[in-house]
């Protein structure tokens, strides 16, 4: 009886050793064939991805055309984008770059968590987050040494934390107005007029609304209504001399401030801007020819050419008599201060990203401005690059300080809450002021 | 059971006289193949555990292996081979989970404070290091000797310097040059890329110096591409365990809140993760002392019973109509009416939102030709709002349970109450709905303490709206507990997990409560029928 348990013992033993080795093997193989087939690895194959990274430099040895591998964390649109893009450099240096597609809302947090555990990627493509991820340690610092000065300043401004350089930007974006050309042939100044010119064409039953803009209907959009914002003078914080913004200044409730809540509480009372109207509905209507305006950005670009619709870009009309200014945001790549690769996540950077073949190359995809100044200038003969060029040029740097992140919240639903006519426009403007500066003094 | 078949026919006789039965031996092949499978899961887990040095985690799962492999090869203990399953899954997703929670509610865990410490130190000094200013950039190529690492550099002047971590930069006359640029020295192997991509960590950390004195910096190359002179700014002194800066002199001091702390109050970042024992459940307190969370809860008692009162009674009724045999086609309407329970609540709530849409819904725009009902954009419609589309979703589920509860109900009661000539109200009210209690009474307490915390109705339906953006802690109209809690910890830009966890555990806490004084009621309910 006794032999009979120990052989059970032995025979399970054995049997659990082998299947454990198979187990093993097999994770061993699915990984090497990941990485010599140098394509992007699908979501769900997260975990495998994140865990062939130790045993990926023991195996790479054995082939000497695949020396390096790579890992890259990207939303699905910029996977599509830089997975051709990258293929040849990738190929000239025998590196492996495997992307992994993620939730563009979540990647930067997930990024974050996953880093200090071990798991995260090499690079991460995201919008700007340099303060996010530096504060939690986990950008490793680039040295683009003279190249630096070969990108658009607020991009390099956007991915600079204390003077020290943690990304390399890719694109320059902000919002612009679309303008249906069959609809309405010439461009309008200001907010008034193009009310107006839309009014009409709602009434001769041309269109189904005058003007589109994307809002939620309970959180509002503060970064598309900027514009309209910096049209009355008024800013979110003050800046000083060197453009460096103060957290501790937050501007948004005096006098244009106030002059843009009271407009805004007319606009909504009058339907020119409707907090309803969410940013599907917005860009489907245009999409479908039954709006003759849309304030959105290049990234609404592909679609909308897409649809068949024909339009141009226009400079966004002034609703306060000063120039209507749009917010100007970046994209970079970060490299991740727990790299597994780190010498081939720098050349990826220092390479790669700041070659001007490469940011054409991404920019065909994309169709987002290029933020390193030869490559924008190379593809500038684009009318819409162009377009959308001009307008950035007066545009304001999204503040990139952390008391920003506390402004967000209250800046949309109070601006649903003063279109929606729920008191009055300035009361609620100065109480929303008064509560963010009660939320930056906690930080 | 089975399993005991071989050990018993050893038990009796002897092994190899009786050849064992079919049955038994088939039962010891699956065991030993389950076992196995178990076994190899578990080596796999605790060889990859060791691997990524995550050396407790490899030790409980080589301990759970052990003595999984103990109960179900050894004779006897038989209890433990029925309970140990349901011991570790509990173990695994229950008690794991409520003390993780409970250990991260005592520390700073939460953006800013996201690693550890050593961590930490190394980030502040790597992103202390800054190039000289007005420096030249070196194309450099790395060497190998004897297994050391060497960087050759071609200064600006064409002459080639070359260096490694234990000799500081000199000039390297004998160097090759191809191209302008020094690309070899003889006695020594250059690098490919292909090398340099299988050394990256020797490569990326090597700093040759410059001269004898720290501050005359070092050369490092981060891409094997280009080397800069660097200087650290930042030293950390594990004895002291301090940071200074050595340009302007400032020493940081740990603050024992997790970051670098100088005499002037300046922070370094990024911190690290530490226990900072009660100050999460301050804060939580310390919101729980302004006014508004009063009115949160007092709303979320509300919605909590208010859905899963109307949810029970609509369920009920249904379930009472079409228990009725002169219905017509009950199982059709029965197969309806289950399927709003059929869809992810998340996704309920989005489309109730989106339908819901004032000017631009299905329901306004469609149904209502084109009225415009703010269903969820005035507050106290809000409110009313969010608890229909709550019955909605939860009447489904207790017309299920009640239709079972209810054919469980002994006809010849109901046929006696009859005879006695009962009116069908008196039936309902004294037959039906006592002994239907008995049997969802339990059910009704986990459907409140689900409401009670149903995040996914109210965040994705209002998202609490519409927004008070004057109240200090950010709650709307819709707001219940929980997702104050989540605006709280991590919808201002950052994420708070310690400031979060305390919430939850005191919200645990709420839940808890209610939960024992309304079970000790279902047992008296019980008593009494």
């Amino acid at each position: 009886m006794a032999l009979l348990r120990t052989r059970q013992f032995m025979g399970a033993g054995t049997l659990a050793a082998t299947a454990a080795l198979l187990l093993a093997g097999c994770g061993g193989s699915a990984e090497s064939g990941e990485a010599t087939a140098s394509s992007a690895a699908p979501s769900a194959s997260e975990s495998a991805v994140a865990s062939a990274a130790p045993s990926a430099e023991a195996s790479a040895s054995a082939e000497p055309q695949a020396a390096g591998d790579l890992t890259i964390w990207t939303e699905d649109y910029y996977v599509k984008i830089f997975e051709p893009a990258v293929k040849p450099w990738a190929e000239a240096n025998g590196i492996n770059v495997n992307f992994v597609t993620k939730d563009f809302y979540t990647m930067t947090d997930e990024f974050i968590a996953a880093v200090p555990a071990g798991e995260g990627p090499d690079l991460l493509i995201a919008p700007t987050a340099t303060y996010q991820l530096v504060s939690n340690g986990v950008a490793a610092p680039v040295e683009l040494g003279d190249l630096a000065a070969g990108f658009d300043a607020g991009a390099i401004a956007a991915v600079t934390q204390d003077g020290q350089i943690y990304g390399v930007p890719f694109t320059v974006e902000n919002i612009a107005l679309y303008r249906n050309t069959d609809l309405a042939s010439t461009a309008p100044a200001t907010f008034d007029e193009m009310i107006a010119a839309g009014n009409a064409l709602v009434d001769e039953g041309k269109a189904k609304s005058a003007f589109c803009i994307g809002q939620d209907p309970k959180s509002g959009n503060g970064y598309l209504l900027m514009p309209f914002m910096s049209s009355f003078g008024s800013t979110i914080f003050a800046q000083d001399a060197n453009g460096n913004f103060d957290g501790n200044q937050l501007t948004l409730d005096d006098a244009a401030g106030q002059e843009f809540a009271k407009w805004l509480g007319e606009a909504g009372a009058s339907g020119a801007l409707n907090p309803d109207m969410t940013l599907d509905i917005a860009l489907q209507q245009f999409k479908d020819g039954e709006c003759p305006f849309l304030v959105t950005g290049p990234w609404d670009l592909g679609g909308i050419k897409e649809s068949g619709v024909n339009f141009a870009i226009d400079a966004i009309p002034t609703a306060g008599g000063e120039p209507a200014a749009p917010f100007v945001g970046n994209y970079g790549v970060y490299a991740s201060s727990q790299a597994a690769n780190p010498l081939a996540a720098q050349l990826f950077l220092t390479d790669f990203m700041t070659n001007t073949e490469s940011q054409v190359a991404i920019w065909e995809g994309a169709q987002n401005p290029p933020a390193l100044t030869a490559a924008f200038e190379a593809v500038a003969d684009d009318p819409y690059m162009k377009a959308f060029g001009e307008i950035g040029a007066y545009g304001v740097p999204t503040p990139p300080i952390p008391a920003m992140s506390q402004v967000w919240g209250p800046w949309g639903e109070t601006e649903v809450l003063i279109q929606r006519g729920k008191g009055d426009p300035v009361k609620l403007w100065k109480d929303m002021a008064e509560k963010i500066r009660a939320d930056i003094a906690k930080m | 059971m089975t399993l005991e078949a071989p050990t018993r026919t050893g038990r009796a006789t002897r092994p190899k006289a009786v050849p064992e039965s079919p049955a038994s031996g088939w039962a010891l092949v699956v065991k030993v193949a389950l076992m196995a499978l178990v076994d190899a899961l578990g080596i796999y887990l605790v060889l990859r555990f060791a691997a990524t040095d995550q050396m407790i985690i490899a030790g409980v799962v080589a301990a759970a292996l052990i003595i999984i492999n103990i109960v179900y090869f050894r004779a006897g203990n038989l209890p433990a081979k029925y309970v140990i399953p349901g011991l570790i899954f509990l173990l695994v997703f229950q008690i794991f989970v409520i003390g993780f929670s409970v250990f991260v509610s005592f520390t700073n865990f939460g953006y800013g404070h996201n690693i550890e410490k050593p961590a930490a130190i190394e980030a502040i000094q790597a992103n202390s290091v800054t190039r000289l200013p007005g420096s030249e950039a070196y194309p450099v190529a790395v060497l190998d000797k004897g297994g050391e690492l060497y960087l050759l550099a071609t200064a600006s002047d064409g002459q080639a310097l070359l260096g490694s971590a234990t000799t500081s930069l000199a000039p390297a006359p004998e160097a090759v040059f191809e191209g302008g640029q020094a690309k070899g020295v003889p006695g020594y192997t250059t690098l490919t890329l292909g090398d340099l991509l299988q050394k990256q960590e020797a490569v990326t950390t090597l700093q040759v110096p410059l001269g004898a004195s720290a501050a005359d910096g070092y050369l490092k190359t981060v891409n094997g591409l280009n080397a800069y002179r660097f200087t650290s700014t930042m030293v950390y002194s594990p004895e002291t365990d301090t940071m200074q800066d050595l340009v302007t002199g400032t020493v940081y001091v740990d603050n024992g809140e997790g970051n670098f702390e100088s005499s002037d109050g300046t922070n370094l970042e990024p911190g690290w993760k530490t226990f900072i024992g009660l100050q999460n459940y301050a804060t939580a307190v310390g919101a729980g002392g302004q006014t508004d969370i009063i009115g949160v809860t007092v709303w979320t008692f509300v919605f909590a019973l208010m859905s899963v009162f109307l949810s029970f009674t609509v369920g009920t009724f249904l379930a009472l109509v079409f228990n009725d045999r002169r219905v017509r086609g009950r199982r059709v309407y029965r197969l309806i009416m289950i399927l709003p329970y059929a869809f992810p609540l998340f996704l309920t709530g989005l489309i109730w939102s989106g339908l819901l849409n004032q000017q631009y819904g299905f329901i306004n725009e469609v149904l209502l030709g084109g009225v415009q009902i703010p269903w969820l954009d005035d507050e106290w419609l809000a409110r009313v709002t969010v608890i229909l589309v709550s019955v909605w979703f939860g009447a489904p589920y207790f017309f299920l349970v009640c239709t079972g509860a209810l054919q469980s109900i002994p006809e010849d009661v109901l046929q006696a109450a009859q005879v006695d000539g009962v009116s069908p109200w008196q039936l309902f009210r004294h037959i039906k709905l006592p002994l239907l209690l008995v049997a969802v009474s339990p059910l009704l307490i986990a459907a409140f303490a689900f409401s009670f915390n149903d995040f996914n109705t109210i965040f994705m339906l209002s998202e609490g709206g519409p927004a008070n953006p004057s109240s200090p802690i950010g709650a709307g109209s819709t707001d219940i507990l929980i997702t104050v809690v989540y605006k709280l910890a991590f919808q201002s830009g950052s994420k708070d997990y310690g400031l979060a966890s305390a919430f939850s555990m005191l919200i645990f806490l709420i839940v808890l409560a209610i939960s024992v004084i309304l079970f000790r009621r279902t047992k008296s309910l019980e008593n009494v029928y």
